[in-house]
């Protein structure tokens, strides 16, 4: 589902030429694994996720999801992708801290032309989803870190994603939290939603869920 | 792309950070207002000026000793009389009085019942005037500056003069001019031809100057030539001339006005500068959020143009009707002043509402839509890096 080749990913680096922060010559991810990254701080685990998730293209190489080079898609196309088949969680959350929960998962819809209605029936499907019936209203800076977790989990998965991209989504989160949130995941991964995860958390690390582990060291995949 | 979500969810997120909202509101609003002020106030003045030049063409003369307008001898009306192209001759009886009490200067302008007609300016002044009150009494009418000077040292009903060595002339107040004419009569007091001329002490045989009537006015330079050839000593003057100087002498390019007006600019540039450079942390983590859930790039901007437009719009339209109220309604306290010059009678003038649509149109265009467009571009720039640059 997910083929990497050959890929490689550098940045300018101040006026001594380029500095290379990923180099993956091979990699295969198939649809709907639960696939753990794991590697020390710097290895370069959230630089693949944004390659996977489209947020960055590659300098060389190939990114291919679903049979689609993605790595090459114009912006229009790559907002597209994003949209439709990825869902991202990150360590911070990342809501828009002034806005209700509504409010918050519903931005990922204005993209299309939703009738108000249509829009307010698809949010409160997936805030169901992740349990927060009944908090649509509240602003989201006063959330607990959990809710706030699953709100940016609703948020990700309303398009109905086919990936779904966690970056140490449970290292601001307490014991319960974390323990909610995997039972999340894992049921959107039963249902055939890819799971990408980088933790370094020891609640995913010899997990019966985790389908395949991804070992990353200065830029490269030392272990499968 | 602006449906009823986008716009909705626009004006949430917009509401969602409202210090930063009101500041660019509060400041915007100022400059417009100014603006916006400096715009009415002008073009009611200049309304008023054009008002003032279509009279009929004229020529005025002086009589010159040692520099300085004397009066006027009668005799020398029946000899310009005489010269081709002149229709008709009025002599003028107008001067100054000083009011001690309120220490300001009024504008004396004397007419009779008798004469069928005056010149144009005069003309102009006693349009509104009620004749009929003249009839059976001798008194004035006076400015609204004037009134309200002279309410506030009790003078209601009438006014005396002081003339000669101590005595005393008391006139009733019969009307007062009415506003549309107030940048010409406020400080002016109309009062009959003999009543001036013991005020002014100017004798029977003399006239404050002479206004000469040239029905084509083609022909005023000929005349003007043939006038000085009679009287050596003449001065001539144009009434179109003096008052196109007139509107120069309100020139409202020059000195403080200007100082007042560079300072707004000055805050618009600098909001306009720190638009274009950078956008808040938050505000650069806003559009990252947006983009890594899949907003491409002409959404989030379009999102930030929807969001400038409607602030500056708002701004525009609070702006403009505040200055409305401020000019036409306070008549521009403090700002006035500075159009008009220092605060005296002859100076202060009630600005009549015109609307210049033409020039608030330019308005909304020279401000709203360069802070409209100058909003996208750090959006544009924060747009096109990857989103997990700011998201990390
Ligand atoms: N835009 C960039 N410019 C320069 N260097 C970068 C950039 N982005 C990432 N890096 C560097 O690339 C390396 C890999 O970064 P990355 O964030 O992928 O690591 P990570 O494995 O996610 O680490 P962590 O566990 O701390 O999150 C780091 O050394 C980081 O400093
Ligand atoms: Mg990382």
């Amino acid at each position: 589902m997910i083929k990497i080749n050959d890929l490689e990913f550098s940045v300018s680096d101040g006026r001594h030429g380029r500095k290379k922060l990923i180099q993956v010559d091979e990699l295969n991810i198939s649809q709907g694994s639960f696939v753990l990254i794991t590697g020390e701080t710097g290895s370069g685990k959230s630089t693949l996720l944004s390659l996977i998730g489209g947020m960055n293209r590659p300098t060389s190489g190939t990114v291919k999801v679903l049979d689609r080079t993605i790595s090459k898609l114009s912006d229009h196309f790559l907002s597209e992708y994003r949209r439709e088949q990825i869902g991202f969680l990150f360590q911070f959350f990342h809501l828009i801290d002034n806005l209700s929960v509504f409010d918050n998962i519903a931005l990922a819809l204005v993209p299309y032309n939703l009738s108000f209605s249509a829009l307010q029936q698809r949010v409160e499907l997936v805030v169901k989803q992740v349990g927060l019936k009944g908090k649509e209203d509240f602003i989201a800076q006063n959330l607990s870190g959990g809710e706030r977790q699953k709100c940016a989990l609703a948020r990700a998965i309303i398009n109905n994603p086919s990936i779904l991209i966690a970056d140490e989504p449970t290292a601001n989160l307490d014991k319960a939290a974390k323990l909610a949130l995997l039972e999340l995941l894992y049921s959107f991964n039963r249902n055939g939603m890819t799971v990408l995860v980088v933790s370094h958390d020891p609640l995913f690390e010899d997990n019966a869920i985790i389908d395949q582990k991804i070992v990353m060291s200065s830029g490269k995949v030392i272990a499968l | 792309m602006f449906n009823i979500s986008f716009i909705k969810f626009s004006l949430k997120m917009m509401f969602s950070s409202r210090r930063e909202l009101i500041a660019v509101f509060m400041l915007y609003t100022c400059l417009i207002f100014i603006l916006s002020s400096f715009f009415l106030m002008k073009n009611s003045l200049f309304n008023a000026f054009d008002h003032l030049i279509d009279g009929k063409p004229e020529l005025i003369i002086q009589n010159m000793q040692g520099g300085k307008a004397v009066n006027t001898p009668l005799s020398w009306a029946d000899e310009i009389l005489e010269i081709d192209g002149v229709g008709q001759v009025y002599p003028r009886l107008f001067g100054t009085y000083f009011f001690e009490q309120g220490r300001d200067f009024f504008t004396l302008v004397g007419f009779s019942l008798l004469e069928e007609s005056y010149d144009s300016e005069i003309q102009s002044i006693i349009d509104g005037v009620d004749f009929k009150s003249f009839q059976n009494q001798e008194g004035i009418y006076v400015g609204l500056g004037v009134q309200k000077l002279l309410r506030s040292h009790y003078y209601t009903d009438s006014f005396s003069f002081f003339y000669g060595s101590g005595k005393k002339l008391t006139l009733p107040i019969l009307g007062h001019f009415s506003k549309k004419s107030q940048l010409e009569t406020n400080d002016l007091i109309l009062l009959s031809k003999q009543s001036i001329r013991l005020i002014l002490n100017i004798d029977e045989n003399f006239a404050t100057d002479l206004v000469a009537n040239i029905p084509n006015p083609a022909e005023k330079v000929i005349v003007a030539t043939k006038v000085r050839e009679l009287f050596p000593n003449a001065r001539i003057l144009d009434i179109v001339d003096l008052k196109v100087n007139m509107k120069r002498n309100y020139d409202i390019f020059g000195g403080t006005f200007f100082a007042l007006f560079l300072l707004p600019l000055v805050a618009f540039l600098i909001l306009f500068y720190t638009k274009i450079s950078a956008l808040t942390e938050k505000g650069r983590s806003q559009v990252a959020i947006l983009r890594a859930i899949g907003w491409e790039i002409p959404l989030v901007m379009s999102w930030h143009l929807f969001n400038a437009f409607f602030i500056a719009s708002l701004a525009y339209m609070v702006g403009v009707l505040c200055s409305y109220f401020f000019v036409f309604t306070l008549n521009a306290p403090g700002l006035s002043q500075l159009f008009l010059g220092q605060a005296n009678l002859s100076a202060s003038f009630n600005f009549t509402a015109v609307i210049p649509l033409e020039t608030l149109f330019y308005l909304f265009i020279v401000t709203v839509f360069p802070y409209t467009l100058a909003s996208v571009i750090p959006i544009y720039r924060s747009s096109i890096v990857s989103p997990l640059e700011v998201l990390r």
